[in-house]
């Protein structure tokens, strides 16, 4: 079992600790861009089949949206949490920590590169 | 009350048998299992483009049950410190001394292998191996090595939660395609917001017991900003399995229209600066909006 390090210890964690102020993102912007892209979609969705697999055109639209919310939301989480990266405990390092912000967003982007050349 | 003075009860330390067989339930945690095996049976509808055979879903749905009930048990196991100090988890069967450790690790184990056995003979190996390959996930990773040292606990420990589409799809067809792959990442991506919501509500006790989740170290303003965002990146990915064409019209709209109440969800979340009420809609939503979402996915496959 690992051992906590003294950033975790409960004598010296609080709940109004914080370790960072973390940049906010233009919030508003994004969400309103999220909700746009969201109404395209829609608007995609009601323009392909009612049933059954979209059109190939259908599903090159619904990629670059999903790449544009993927795009979106990573680089503003990569932003924000970038000055999260300092290991907590004997058990992360930086290279962990760094390893574990990218890992997912890297993930997602073979995702999206990995739909569209089936969909090529 | 331990395990090994149950078969030799006195007046003074009585156990009943009834009360014994419900601690060994609690210990499998019923209530978070219900929306795995959601996920299990919808990617059977999947896979199988259709309905699969009844008795199929009832063994993947036992074992699955198995696998999930022993990797929660053993993860009590582990967590018992800690539990011991968090009002929310005090009373569990070893911490309350109902269920010794030693004993909950034996229930835990049987679990799992009769698991990997439920799932092989009654589904594909594959399905058991995968099942198999979630439990090592969520010990090991998630419970033993990410839970106590990163922020990121929870998102790379997804990845545990997220297997049992897998053994869903792999229990129909033997193996896995593009599309198994996508279900998964609907799952991961859905943790870090689900589980970012619960955490704000909880961050008391996880800052009790040391656990570094992301509002205990670096507070709930940031936190609410990490769940707004992860939200967007996983609308992004639920959209997918129709540019794959593995799902159809009715899922996206199903997917776009739950996709948008969850951002505003998790846009009302940013604005309430400390209000618990949006960070408890907010997880409660996130229930119904896998488990709705995967319904759709499957109902579209049938229709």
């Amino acid at each position: 079992m690992p051992s906590l390090g003294t950033s975790c210890n409960p004598e010296t964690v609080t709940d109004v600790t914080i370790l960072a102020t973390v940049p906010r993102p233009s919030v508003p912007v994004t969400c309103a861009v999220g909700l746009a892209v969201l109404l395209t979609t829609a608007a995609t969705a009601s323009a392909s089949s009612a049933t059954g697999v979209a059109s190939s055109g259908a599903r090159w639209a619904v990629l670059v949206i999903a790449a544009a919310l993927v795009a979106v939301g990573g680089l503003a989480i990569i932003r924000t949490m970038w000055g999260m990266r300092a290991p907590l405990t004997p058990g992360a390092t930086a290279g962990t920590e760094t390893l574990w912000l990218l890992l997912p967003l890297a993930a997602g982007i073979a995702l999206l590169v990995w739909t569209g050349m089936g969909i090529a | 009350m331990t395990l090994e003075n149950v078969n030799t009860p006195t007046p003074a330390n009585r156990h009943p048998a009834h009360t014994l067989a419900r601690d060994l339930i609690i210990l499998t945690k019923p209530r978070i299992i219900s929306l795995l095996l959601l996920t299990t049976i919808c990617a059977m509808f999947a896979a199988a483009q259709g309905v699969p055979s009844g008795w199929l879903i009832i063994w993947a749905l036992v074992g699955g049950y198995m696998s999930a009930g022993g990797a929660n048990t053993i993860n009590q196991f582990v967590d018992r410190d800690i539990d011991a100090i968090m009002g929310r988890t005090e009373r569990r069967p070893i911490v309350a001394g109902r269920i010794s450790a030693t004993w909950a690790l034996a229930w835990g184990l049987v679990l799992v292998a009769a698991s990997v056995l439920v799932l092989g003979f009654g589904t594909t190996w594959a399905a058991a191996g995968l099942s198999l390959l979630g439990v090592v996930l969520y010990v090991f990773l998630y419970t033993l090595w990410l839970k106590r040292t990163t922020i990121h606990n929870i998102v790379i420990g997804g990845a545990a939660g997220a297997v049992p589409p897998l053994v869903g799809w792999a229990a129909v067809t033997g193996d896995l395609s593009f599309g198994a792959v996508l279900l998964f990442a609907i799952v991961f991506f859905w943790t870090p917001p689900h589980f970012w919501a619960l955490a704000l509500m909880l961050k008391r006790d996880y800052s009790e017991a040391g656990v570094p989740m992301l509002p205990v170290v670096y507070g709930d303003a940031a936190t609410r900003v990490q769940v707004l965002l992860w939200t967007i990146v996983m609308v992004g990915i639920t959209l997918l399995p129709v540019a794959a064409g593995t799902a159809g019209a009715i899922y996206l709209v199903v997917a776009v229209i739950l996709g948008a109440v969850f951002l505003y969800m998790a846009w009302q979340l940013l604005r309430s600066q400390g209000e618990g009420r949006w960070a408890s809609i907010t997880f409660h939503y996130s229930l119904a909006y896998l488990a709705l979402l995967f319904v759709a996915l499957a109902v579209d496959t049938v229709a």
